[in-house]
């Protein structure tokens, strides 16, 4: 079972619940548990437990289940419980009827088959939110930010079909951070239509931090950050991979993907893994009509190897994102008068009503790629040394409708270049006094090249940073603690030559950013998390210096030259509880962000050579976020789950009135309304149980709906105010995995995603082109994916 | 297995120069309109101007500048549109590209206020559809207004109400007054 033996092991504990047996007879008692990944609240497989000095033992199955029959009661028995990734753990116990025990055992530091985010082992004390199993392979063909949409506190900011960004409690963009692999992506975040570069197949578990995460992944993460894994390369020689097929019935789309595994045989430390991705789709279609040009194309490319030179494990990668996306031709405008007509238009203007897979103008041209080398060494049995260096490049172009054909027909109107190299130091620590954690540095330095006539101008940038991140925990103590600290420093140097506009300047911040998360169990079932975090993030250089007019939305942007980083306090309360009977998270968060980055409408508009537009300027101003997340699993009936999920959000900036004199709210734009998501799960074994069990049987389905209220809670002034009305959409999902021959461990997936089912007309609030057309209609998908 | 790591590493090295490589800066130049000027010529002779609507550091910044157009009343004038981008230097003469590719283009006149003014097209598309770059502008009796002319690309022609249909290239507004 090489699948389960590659499960990532991104814990340092793991916590061991056993609960003794039935009957109160002299050695006739079962100790029946089962062993759980602490901080994900994963089963954990292939734990060996032993009671020493006797010959009982059993090993954890693929649920993390055992159990061990015929101990005595009231008799003292040592337990010894060890994985092959983890310091054994050994624990005095005396077994009474229904007495429950807890164990830690801890990250065999030295180990390093560890795939963490950052080095630092313990899972964020924020409210996470997981997808992975049969949830990400259902969407992994999709864009990541598609893919995340159903969960808690997690809304999509749209450009059209075809370009989603994720939004973590209201904040998207440069607020966020996306965590590829242990890699922040560096690309051209600021953008609200410039989409993460990121292919999903590439990751085996998607979370999600909720709240200020800026000390484990720098400035960007001022809000949360997404966080994607690769599953770890192959411990064991020989061949492995997978193939997956995936076709989607809504806009003719097909995925194809792809890995090989490889590791030498004759005990040779390297092992590597080469995975691609193939995607084509054409013009989708909303209920009525076609979407004209809302085709996508993608290409990408990864390849990673691991092995050792002495005491040294090194790690490089090497991957490459490829995609040329179409843009709705009807969201085209020239001017404000066009916007007015295309927003009374019932249907969209302009549009190519009919299926091609052609991809015309407007259109984007995306590339990423990244190149990464780690190296890690023990320096002592409790202390462990790493460095990485990574280089990104993107590469971003952007085709408009142009009026010259002729000479510019191939030539893009946007174009933007990223040039990020990073490297990171970090030396961390097995528990000391309980104690456990790390130190680490940065240093990085961008360039950012932009075509003459860009929206922003060149920049140089350079930062560095220093952190510490300590988690302290000791058994049986029910309370854990974080503590952390960072410091950042940018410097940044723009300019721009040849243009109508220029700017030769430099602006330079620094600021601390820390952390502080308490973690407390209630018994077996109740977990409590409390996490409050600073976090700050400098201006962007579009927010500094940005000049034009922004298409698609018919406005005209202006930056502020002398704009101070926004810097955030972030608290969030959570609750968990892990039941048979019930399973329930309850986050309740709040956001103050003071200097909060914002457009603000002004009262005149500008003049330009195609018309007047309303203008907008970047100001600041206070703003609070605030919100609950929930979310509920009650099975009802064998194998039959009820599921209930829902995000509520209110987000408003302070507002100085002039006439009055006084300070009032206004509410933030493009803020996620309302939604609500309930539906039922039904499986052969219960409970969304990871798609790890490979090997055997198993199918489930799911229906789901999702109901969005209409965002009554809009900005007063600014010249769009109605927002689309209330919506439920309902999807169904279904899956099977078999084996594809006995006793080997190839197996089939398979499985079904229905979106949309009853073909409704509705448009989004968060979708910059629900003034030009609706979302797309019924989508039926259907994949297998073989692995071997 | 050292030989596939140092090939592995070797790769990779490659790779690193073939992405940090191409820092050449080849400008991406956007093509903008910044200048609209009006062509009025008198049939009988007794006017020759050129009226202008100018931005030459394109959105924002300054305001754009705008004369006047002051024109005798019961009078015919040959009109022509020219459409410059100043923002660079030699400006560029758009208004070559838009006759070469005249059924890709359409202006559209609207006239405003109580100006006693009629503008009917002399020209057309190498189709024979509507153009009108050029035009016959006839003043009635003394009275104000203004003139809006918008460069459309991209028009649907076919249909019968094409004056508001492709995207918006430039719409610039000329106060007028005749007297």
């Amino acid at each position: 079972m090489i699948i389960q033996a590659l499960r990532p092991w991104g814990v340092a504990g793991f916590l061991v619940m056993i609960s003794s047996g039935l009957t109160a007879q002299h050695c006739d008692i079962t100790l029946r548990g089962r062993v759980w990944n602490a901080d994900s609240g994963e089963p954990l497989p292939y734990a060996a437990i032993h009671i020493v000095g006797t010959p009982h033992g059993a090993i954890s199955d693929a649920q993390g289940a055992f159990s061990i029959a015929n101990l005595c009661e009231d008799s003292t028995y040592v337990v010894k419980v060890s994985h092959i990734e983890c310091r054994h753990e050994t624990q005095v116990l005396r077994l009474t009827e229904n007495k429950e025990f807890n164990f830690y055992l801890h990250h065999h530091v030295l180990a390093e088959i560890v795939v963490k985010e950052r080095a630092i082992a313990p899972a964020p004390a924020q409210s996470v939110e997981q997808l992975s199993g049969d949830q990400l392979a259902q969407r992994q063909s999709g864009a990541l930010g598609e893919a995340l949409r159903q969960l808690p506190g997690v809304a999509v900011l749209n450009t059209g079909t075809t370009i989603a960004k994720p939004v973590i409690h209201g904040l998207h963009s440069n607020r966020i951070a996306i965590v590829s692999d242990r890699l922040v992506l560096e690309g051209q975040q600021w953008g609200a239509e410039h989409a993460p570069e990121i292919d999903l197949f590439t990751a085996h578990q998607v979370s999600v931090v909720k709240g200020a995460a800026g000390v484990r992944y720098g400035v960007g993460a001022m809000a949360g950050a997404v966080v994607l894994e690769p599953k770890p390369l192959r411990s064991r020689p020989g061949w492995g991979g997978w193939a997956y097929v995936g076709l989607n019935s809504n806009g003719f789309g097909t995925a194809m993907a792809g890995a090989v595994e490889w590791k030498p045989a004759g005990g040779s430390s390297f092992s590597t893994r080469l995975q691609g991705t193939l995607k084509r789709s054409g013009n989708l279609r909303a209920p009525d009509y076609w979407l004209g040009n809302t085709g996508a194309a993608e290409i990408n490319f990864s390849a990673w190897s691991e092995w050792e030179t002495g005491a040294w494990r090194h790690e490089a990668a090497l991957s490459r994102f490829a995609q040329r996306i179409g843009i709705l031709q009807a969201a085209h405008i020239g001017n404000l008068t066009d916007l007015q007509r295309a927003i009374e238009s019932p249907l969209p203007l302009n549009n190519d009503d009919r299926f091609t897979y052609a991809i015309d103008r407007p259109f984007q041209r995306i590339q990423h790629y990244t190149l990464r080398h780690r190296a890690s060494r023990a320096v002592s049995d409790r202390w462990k040394l790493s460095a990485q260096y990574a280089l990104q490049f993107n590469h971003r172009e952007e085709y408009d409708i142009v009026r010259r054909s002729g000479s510019a027909a191939d030539k893009p109107q946007q174009r933007f270049r990223l040039w990020t190299h990073t490297a990171d130091v970090a030396l961390e620590h097995s528990p000391l006094n309980h104690w456990e954690g790390g130190v680490g540095a940065q240093l990085l330095h961008q360039f950012n090249l932009v075509g003459r006539g860009g929206l922003i101008p060149n920049y140089s940038a350079w930062g560095g940073s220093l952190w510490i991140l300590e988690r302290w925990r000791h058994y049986p103590k029910p309370w854990e603690v974080e503590v952390g600290l960072r410091y950042d420093y940018r410097h940044t140097a723009a300019n721009t030559t040849g243009t109508l506009y220029n700017i030769d300047t430099t602006v330079h911040f620094g600021s601390l950013s820390g952390n502080l998360g308490l973690i407390r169990r209630m018994g077996k079932h109740l977990r409590w998390t409390l996490n409050s975090g600073y976090a700050w993030r400098p201006p962007h250089v579009n927010e500094l210096f940005a000049r034009g007019v922004h298409h698609g939305a018919a406005t005209y942007e202006e930056g502020r030259p002398d704009l101070m980083p926004e810097k955030a306090w972030n608290t969030n309360v959570s609750a968990q509880y892990e039941h048979h009977r019930l399973q329930a998270t309850l986050t309740v968060f709040r956001n103050r962000v003071q200097n909060f980055i914002y457009l603000d409408p002004q009262r005149n508009l500008v003049l330009t050579s195609r018309g007047a537009f309303p203008a907008y300027f970047y100001a600041q101003a206070d703003a609070v976020l605030y919100g609950l997340d929930a979310s509920a699993a009650l099975p009802l009936a064998a194998g039959i789950v009820l599921e209930a999920r829902s995000s509520c959000l209110r987000a408003y900036r302070s507002a100085h009135d002039s006439v009055e004199n006084a300070t009032q709210h206004d509410w933030l734009p493009l803020m996620p309304s309302d939604r609500f998501q309930y539906g039922l799960y039904w499986s052969t074994r219960g409970k969304d149980v990871s798609s790890e069990t490979s090997g055997s049987t198993r199918t489930y389905a799911r229906l789901t709906a999702t109901m969005a209220l209409r965002q009554v809670r809009l900005p007063q002034q600014g010249l769009l105010k109605e927002a689309p009305p209330a919506f439920t959409l309902w999807s169904f999902e279904a899956g099977h995995t078999f084996s594809a021959r006995q006793g080997r461990n190839d197996y089939w997936e398979v499985g079904l995603l229905v979106r949309n089912l009853a073909n409704l007309r509705y448009r989004e609030y968060l979708n910059f082109f629900r003034f030009f057309a609706d979302e797309p209609g019924l989508n039926i998908g259907c994949w297998g994916k073989r692995h071997f | 297995m050292n030989t596939l790591a140092k090939i592995s590493l070797i790769g990779l090295f490659a790779a690193t120069l073939v992405i940090s490589g191409c820092r050449k800066d080849d400008d991406t130049e956007n093509e903008i309109i910044t200048t609209v000027v009006v062509h009025l010529k008198a049939t009988d002779g007794s006017l020759d101007r050129k009226f202008t609507w100018n931005d030459p550091d394109g959105d924002g910044g300054l305001s754009p500048t705008v004369e006047d157009i002051v024109l005798p009343p019961n009078r015919e004038f040959d009109a022509q549109v020219f459409f410059y981008d100043r923002s660079k230097s030699p400006e560029v003469d758009v208004t070559e590209e838009i006759e070469k590719e005249s059924d890709e283009h359409l202006l559209v006149y609207r006239v405003n206020g109580a100006l006693q003014l009629t503008i009917t097209p002399t020209d057309s598309d190498t189709k024979g559809r509507p153009f009108r770059l050029k035009t016959r502008w006839t003043t009635g009796a003394p009275s104000t207004g203004s003139v809006v002319i918008t460069l459309r690309h991209n028009p649907k022609k076919n249909l019968p109400n094409l004056d508001n249909t492709g995207s918006v290239d430039a719409e610039v507004e000329f106060p007028v007054r005749i007297e």
